[in-house]
């Protein structure tokens, strides 16, 4: 996220530091009322999928594919996560992964992935709007450049807090949701174990 | 193992320039991308051809980025001369923290809460085994100490630089971790672990001796793992499991014989080889045994316990 700069503000040393503090926070406020809680798994119905082949393991082999596959007993599906080095993270991503696909087939309209999707589109929308602005400035600019005599001309109305932070949630949502939804795949089982080896 | 072919090596140029260095020890694109993922992720950008060039001759991925992760918070240093910690090792490390921590959980209500109770890793390595139990374990059990002894200076150099670089995660006590270069087949091991860290007992023995048999070794063994790493660790076969079991059943064995063990093993001659030597020697019928396979189900360890540690029969997809 790019600080704005705002002609006229830039001699106050420290503006910038506590107006990303106001930022962050309030977007930690906004976020926590909008969002529902992460979804948990019943790790009952859950196991893990053994990966088939290779036909060797210990020591003769040293492998540093750490994914792990996660299958939901009841219904069958069966996904994946983004592999980081650590297991023990990719499982952990896993059942995070499998909760959200599990609450999306449960409550299609409420559910926590829905939520973000529409969030985005509403962050599109507004990263248009933005852009208009940004011409519009440095048009303001140059004509603010152009005339020698304004230096007290201040003009906020371009600054509109609540979408700014509206955009910062969605910065932080996307990267969630891209490494979950580029890296994750739902199979079902019959496809599940045609994948990979 | 069958030749990548052309077309192969152009895909993968073809989603980056950098990918072809990664097939020849990936051997598929997603693992690939997932490699060069990490060593970008990893290393500063002047770093990656070196890496991406080393990784082309095989050489293992640790070995370039330095560490392994191992269970939930510790990072392995991973440094030549020592064997790096296998996934399947992390398996059951992981699943015997969990029996053990349930264990000691359970029998705080009844006043046992800080009963000692000691770990021996024999053939320690890197060290990742201790580590691994005593961080997961100590929250539960503040007397838990845990003993690593390997007969190379390097693993012991190592295993103490993880020991320092993983304190954050370790509950560090100074009584609680110890690591000693100590020979198994040597019949003063006992004496020098005991005189050294005046432990008392041992309660568990544990152990993933080098358990590759020489004609595996030279027909069929991962290459990047017979150029790079130590023959040492992984050159073994009965003559680890006798000498474990024999120690084990020694009348002098640190005061009192631990009342259970558990070793990595790699085929079903060392598997057979153990559990009939547990037979002959258990002359009083005290023991049971069982087995661990691992995420490809393949048998990965034999373990056996007394009656007092029954929650190891948890730990077993098989019993014996
Ligand atoms: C397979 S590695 C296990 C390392 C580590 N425990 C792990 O799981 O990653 C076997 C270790 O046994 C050690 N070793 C070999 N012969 C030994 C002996 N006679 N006494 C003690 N340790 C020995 C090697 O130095 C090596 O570190």
């Amino acid at each position: 996220m790019k600080l704005i700069d705002i002609p006229g503000f830039k001699s106050i040393l420290g503006y910038q530091n506590f107006s990303r503090f106001l930022f962050q926070s309030s977007v930690y406020l906004a976020k926590k009322n909008r969002l529902p809680p992460r979804p948990k798994v019943n790790e009952d119905e859950i196991e893990e999928v053994f990966i088939k082949g290779g036909g060797s393991g210990g020591q003769k082999i040293n492998k540093t594919n750490s994914k792990v596959q996660l299958r939901h007993v009841p219904t069958g599906i069966v996904i994946s996560a983004q592999p980081t080095r650590s297991r023990e993270q990719n499982r952990k991503k896993a059942r995070e992964i499998i909760a959200l696909k599990l609450e999306e087939i449960n409550d299609p309209e409420n559910c926590r992935t829905k939520i973000i999707k529409d969030l985005k589109v509403k962050s599109k929308k507004s990263k248009l709007k933005k852009s208009k602005r940004k011409y519009q400035r440095l048009a303001e600019e140059k004509k603010l450049a152009e005339q020698a005599d304004s230096n007290n001309q201040d003009d906020f109305s371009f600054l509109n807090l609540s979408e700014i932070e509206v955009e910062m949630e969605m910065e932080q949502e996307e990267l969630e949701l891209n490494s979950n939804s580029t890296t994750s795949d739902v199979n079902h089982v019959n496809k599940a174990d045609s994948t990979d080896k | 193992m069958p030749r990548l072919s052309p077309k192969l090596f152009k895909e993968a140029a073809g989603i980056s320039h950098y990918l072809p260095y990664l097939l020849p020890a990936c051997r598929s694109i997603t693992s690939s991308v997932n490699e060069l993922n990490w060593i970008k992720n990893e290393l500063p950008k002047h770093k990656w051809l070196k890496a991406l060039k080393l990784r082309k001759k095989l050489v293992p991925l640790q070995y370039i980025l330095g560490n392994q992760p191992f269970g939930n918070n510790l990072s392995i240093k991973c440094e030549k001369n020592v064997l790096i910690p296998r996934n399947d090792t992390e398996d059951w490390v992981i699943k015997l923290s969990n029996i053990l921590s349930e264990y000691f959980q359970n029998t705080n209500n009844n006043n046992i809460v800080n009963k000692p109770f000691t770990i021996l890793d024999v053939c320690t390595g890197s060290g990742c085994i201790p580590l691994l139990l005593g961080s997961e374990i100590r929250p539960y059990n503040k007397q838990i100490s845990l003993i690593g002894i390997d007969i190379s200076n390097f693993a012991i150099n190592l295993a103490l630089k993880n020991l320092k670089i993983n304190q954050n995660f370790l509950n560090l006590d100074s009584r609680t971790y110890y690591f000693s270069k100590q020979d198994l087949f040597n019949n003063n091991t006992l004496n020098n672990i005991k005189n050294k860290n005046n432990s008392k007992s041992v309660d568990l023995l544990v152990s993933n001796p080098p358990y590759i048999h020489s004609l595996e070794y030279t027909n069929n063994l991962q290459k990047s793992v017979k150029l790079y790493e130590p023959k040492l660790a992984l050159l073994g076969h009965l003559e680890f499991y006798n000498q474990l079991l024999y120690k084990l059943f020694h009348p002098h064995f640190l005061n009192n014989s631990p009342n259970a063990f558990i070793f990595e093993l790699g085929n079903d001659q060392q598997v057979q080889f153990t559990k009939n030597l547990l037979q002959k020697l258990d002359k009083s019928n005290q023991w049971n045994c069982g087995l661990i396979y691992d995420s490809n189900n393949l048998i990965r360890c034999i373990v056996g316990w007394k009656t007092d540690l029954n929650i190891l029969s948890k730990i077993c997809d098989k019993l014996l």
